[in-house]
């Protein structure tokens, strides 16, 4: 069963350079309890995406274009009323490095339960605190540290905190932006263990955000690789991950040292992401692409079905 | 770094720091044009009391003061006094200023703890009995004014330097170039001291403002140089002969006036400097 | 042993390094807590090779870095280079030895001064060391150095400020500041960690050709185990200040006899479709910290081994000492038998 569908979304940003077309013309959908993950570089337009379905975007962001049903309702129609009645009762968002934006003057346990108190009216302070507590459990940490303050946690444990406000309200979907970056590599392992159970025990669609592949190829269910504000390549994770069809797909997974194949030196990919502002004509990634011909200068490939649950957007693949 | 031209360019193009410029430039046109094209003799009294405190005629634009002098070419040559008082008090205030503040902030000996004192005890002195007492032993000039302002001003200078100096010392290109092997001079006026700069540029612009802020109500209170007529001495003199109870407004308003515009104009220049300094005062 | 191996030259030698700090607040007893970043630290660095200094935050690989470069000061312990104790050097000696070292930042931003052209960051070390160059040399030099590290078209790079250079060109010009003066060692801090993925590549193929006839050694520092396989030659694992694991870098990996090694490696995600092991050690809990040192082995009260093997009295009474467990492949846990293979290690009672 569907839970979302984004349809020919885009989002420019004003800046005093011009328009920065963040997102340009994206398609993405997902069901019921998948994991969907977004990867892409840094400015690819992935956050942009993902923050613009509960509409958080910053104020010099216009969504250009698209539409984003969630759930049967077309959340671009809504009011922003209507818009503050879906944010973390549907749909929350833990935050890039929000575990260092936890307010220093509050408890941990006030801050989980603040959610609570302000979504949902009926609800008693003391059953607030309740339902606070038994977060803190669920995410591994003791209840007795409601009261402890963020200072007093570490990151790890903070991030843990962060993902149990996500929950405060039995969101149907969680969007999670960079949740393990700054973390190191065994409480990455542990966050990530600790998502998927979330995952399972409340019965949540996610998205996860990342710029590791490594990180998303291990969770997700289905994944949209970005580059320059368009998906270049989407569908089922195992499809994609085995069978890559994109040129950047599969440079950019070659980027990535394999300890268990061969002790070789990785390729990366030379040059730089095109200018958003000034966009040529054509497949943004032909300058970078080994195998681009001459059509990929003149028109932009459009996302297309290459496989069962397996699209892609280049010319060749067409 | 930015050539000044973008600076001022970009000065041009905020609202806050157009007006400021437009201010500053009639002052500036007034203070350096002015008395050539106008010359004023301070000396040239009225010789019969009928010129005293008279109202605006043509020969007059402004009317005259309570010594018949022609107000107009007095206030011109103000402009020139209050300039020069805030200038070069403010010269001496950043000079003091930046020098305590970058030494006391990149050091963390004891040099640092004395120079801190010694801005403690500056910061201290209260600036009338200074002024009061100076001018008992040396006669009130100008130059009495601008030492007391420069002395009185320069530790809050030193301690907005010294802050940023402490946060600039802690940042990872100056550990970089230290462990190059750079001396301690090396570091603290290649590196530390032109990161250092927009600030400086920034307050000084408001140090400017305060110092011209100050001489006027020195001045007022009768401790400004009597030869060199600052406005505030003009607002001085308009008070102690009761031009005000005379109704002559053309001797009051004009020098009070003059000091709003010349404040407001370093004001608004200096806080619209400090936005595009400091990138984070920026209103998006 | 290790003697007859080394057909190369030893660069660096650390004997018993400690680095500790004091911290102001007091601990309940009174007593003044130490931080204990280095504790006790020995290994020697070959000339032309790359080692990799493996941990997570907290282990302590960063101090050592800049101890061994002298940055900050040891509190104890030794730092021979090249034989010479850095201890002993004087004020003209330490400054030449000082253009031998040199260190690359993680972050490619905030190491470069803002004020600065590329052309004036290049110039800074030449003015500083080589007085002996005349302006036109240096140009010339400064040029070549831009080039070398792929800074094209090197007069036009040469004016700009960093804030108009990518984080990658950033890293690069970083890299040539700490080349040009033809170190022989250079400390490699996470140099590539705040860069995309697809950068990567080429920042560290360029620190690989700046070791071609220069005869460069690098100590480099990251937390990512994978990275650190593909570049290095020999990987040092470190937790809480000391030294777990040493060795090549294969058998490191492949073969690590280190339980802390083996959970490192265990969770390190692979792309989907690439062989994977069956056991994945995550490990309970965080590091302790560095002001609170666990008695005995400080990996025990986290360690899957010890927990598997019912909890050794020996394991929290008594410091394990590094010992040999394979040709050049040394290892500090109790249960390690020199010539037995980790499995049946494992499998013992």
């Amino acid at each position: 069963m569907s839970i979302l569908q984004v349809k020919d979304l885009s989002i420019e940003f004003s800046t005093r350079n011009g328009g920065v077309k963040a997102v340009r013309g994206v398609d993405l959908w997902m069901n019921k309890g998948e994991l969907l993950g977004i990867a892409g570089e840094s400015g690819c337009g992935k956050t942009t995406t993902a923050l613009s379905i509960p509409r958080l975007l910053p104020n010099n962001a216009t969504i250009t274009g698209g539409s984003v049903v969630f759930d049967g309702q077309d959340l671009s129609k809504l009011s922003e009323a209507e818009m503050e009645s879906i944010r973390w009762k549907e749909i929350s968002v833990i935050f890039q490095g929000a575990m260092n934006a936890l307010n220093p003057l509050r408890t941990v346990g006030h801050q989980i339960a603040e959610p609570i108190l302000l979504h949902e009216p009926g609800v008693s302070k003391k059953e607030a605190e309740e339902r606070a507590k038994a977060l803190l459990e669920e995410v591994g940490i003791a209840a007795s540290r409601y009261t402890n303050y963020p200072h007093e946690f570490s990151g790890g444990m903070r991030q843990r905190v962060m993902i149990a406000m996500s929950l405060a309200c039995n969101p149907k979907l969680v969007i999670a932006d960079e949740p393990v970056t700054a973390l190191d590599v065994m409480i990455q392992a542990q966050i990530l263990d600790l998502l998927r159970k979330m995952k399972r025990e409340h019965d949540l669609s996610m998205i996860m955000i990342s710029h590791d592949l490594s990180v998303l190829s291990e969770l997700c269910d289905k994944i949209a690789i970005m580059y320059a504000g368009k998906i270049v390549e989407f569908g089922d994770a195992r499809e994609v991950f085995t069978k890559p069809r994109h040129p950047y797909t599969i440079r950019l997974m070659k980027s990535y040292p394999n300890i268990y194949g061969e002790k070789t030196f990785v390729s990366g990919i030379p040059g730089y992401p095109p200018n958003l502002i000034h966009l040529e004509p054509g497949c943004p990634f032909v300058d970078r692409c080994e195998v681009c011909m001459e059509e990929c200068r003149h028109r932009e490939p459009v996302l297309s079905e290459i496989d069962d649950d397996h699209y892609c957007a280049c010319v060749r693949g067409e | 770094m930015k050539n000044k031209n973008s600076v001022l360019s970009q000065l041009w193009k905020d609202h806050m720091g157009k007006a400021g410029l437009i201010l500053l430039a009639i002052v500036f046109v007034m203070a350096i044009l002015g008395p050539m094209v106008f010359p004023f003799d301070s000396s040239q009294t009225a010789q019969s009391s009928s010129e005293i405190l008279n109202a605006p005629s043509v020969e007059h634009w402004l009317g005259t003061d309570d010594m018949g002098r022609d107000v107009f070419r007095s206030l011109l040559f103000g402009a020139r006094i209050s300039l020069f008082v805030g200038l070069m008090a403010t010269l001496i205030s950043i000079i003091v200023g930046t020098i305590v503040g970058l030494v006391s902030g990149y050091y963390r000996s004891i040099i640092s703890v004395i120079l801190m004192r010694i801005t403690d005890v500056f910061l201290a002195i209260p600036v009338l009995p200074l002024i009061i007492v100076l001018a008992a032993v040396f006669g009130q000039s100008i130059f009495i004014t601008i030492m007391v302002i420069g002395l009185t001003s320069w530790p809050s200078t030193a301690r907005i330097v010294r802050s940023q100096v402490l946060s600039i010392r802690e940042r990872m290109y100056i550990e970089r170039i230290k462990n190059l092997g750079a001396s301690d001079f090396r570091l603290m006026f290649r590196h530390v001291f032109p990161n250092v700069l927009p600030l400086i540029y920034a307050n000084t612009v408001l140090v400017i403002a305060g110092s011209i802020l100050s001489e006027a109500t020195l001045a007022f209170l009768g401790l400004g140089d009597p030869v060199n007529v600052s406005w505030g001495t003009m607002l001085h003199y308009a008070f102690v002969s009761g031009a005000m109870g005379r109704g002559a407004w053309w001797y009051i308003i004009p020098p009070g006036v003059g000091i709003l515009v010349i404040v407001l104009g370093f004001t608004l220049a200096g806080h619209c400097l400090d936005e595009i300094t400091n990138p984070k005062l920026r209103r998006v | 042993m290790q003697q007859d191996k080394e057909s190369k030259k030893t660069i660096i030698e650390c004997r018993d390094l400690e680095v500790r700090f004091d911290v102001r607040k007091k601990q309940k007893g009174g007593k003044k807590m130490v931080v204990r970043a280095v504790d006790g630290v020995s290994l020697d660095i070959r000339e032309g090779e790359i080692l990799a200094a493996v941990g997570e935050s907290g282990c302590g690989k960063t101090t050592l870095g800049k101890a061994i470069l002298n940055i900050i000061k040891p509190t104890s312990g030794t730092v021979l280079y090249r034989g010479r104790n850095m201890a002993e050097l004087d004020k003209k000696e330490m400054q030449k030895t000082r253009s031998k070292m040199q260190l690359i930042y993680q972050d490619p931003y905030e190491s470069l001064d803002p004020g600065q052209t590329a052309y004036k960051t290049l110039e800074e070390p030449l003015l500083i060391h080589r007085k002996d160059l005349n302006t036109k040399e240096r140009h010339d030099l400064i040029m070549k150095q831009l080039e070398a590290v792929g800074l094209v078209p090197a007069d036009i790079i040469a004016e700009r400020y960093p804030h108009q250079m990518s984080g990658g060109q950033r890293q690069r010009l970083s890299i040539a500041a700490s080349v040009i003066l033809k170190p022989d060692f250079v400390v490699a801090d996470e140099p590539v960690s705040m860069l995309d993925v697809s950068v990567r590549a080429g920042i560290l193929k360029l620190m690989m050709d700046m070791q071609e006839g220069n005869a460069l050694t690098y100590l480099f520092i990251s937390h990512d185990l994978s990275l650190t396989w593909m570049i290095a030659d020999r990987i040092a694992v470190f937790y809480l200040g000391k030294l777990m694991e040493i060795g090549d870098a294969q058998a490191i990996v492949h073969n690590g006899y280190h339980p802390y090694t083996r959970a490192l490696v265990s969770v390190i995600p692979a792309m989907a479709g690439t062989k994977k092991p069956e056991d994945r050690h995550v490990l309970t809990g965080e590091t302790p910290a560095a002001t609170d040192v666990p008695k005995g082995c400080r990996f025990h009260t986290r360690c899957w081994m010890h927990m598997e093997k019912g909890c050794p009295p020996i394991c929290s009474e008594c410091e394990p000492a590094l010992r040999e467990v394979g040709e050049g492949h040394m290892a500090a846990c109790h249960f390690n038998r020199e010539g037995l293979p980790f499995e049946e290690v494992l499998n013992e009672e």
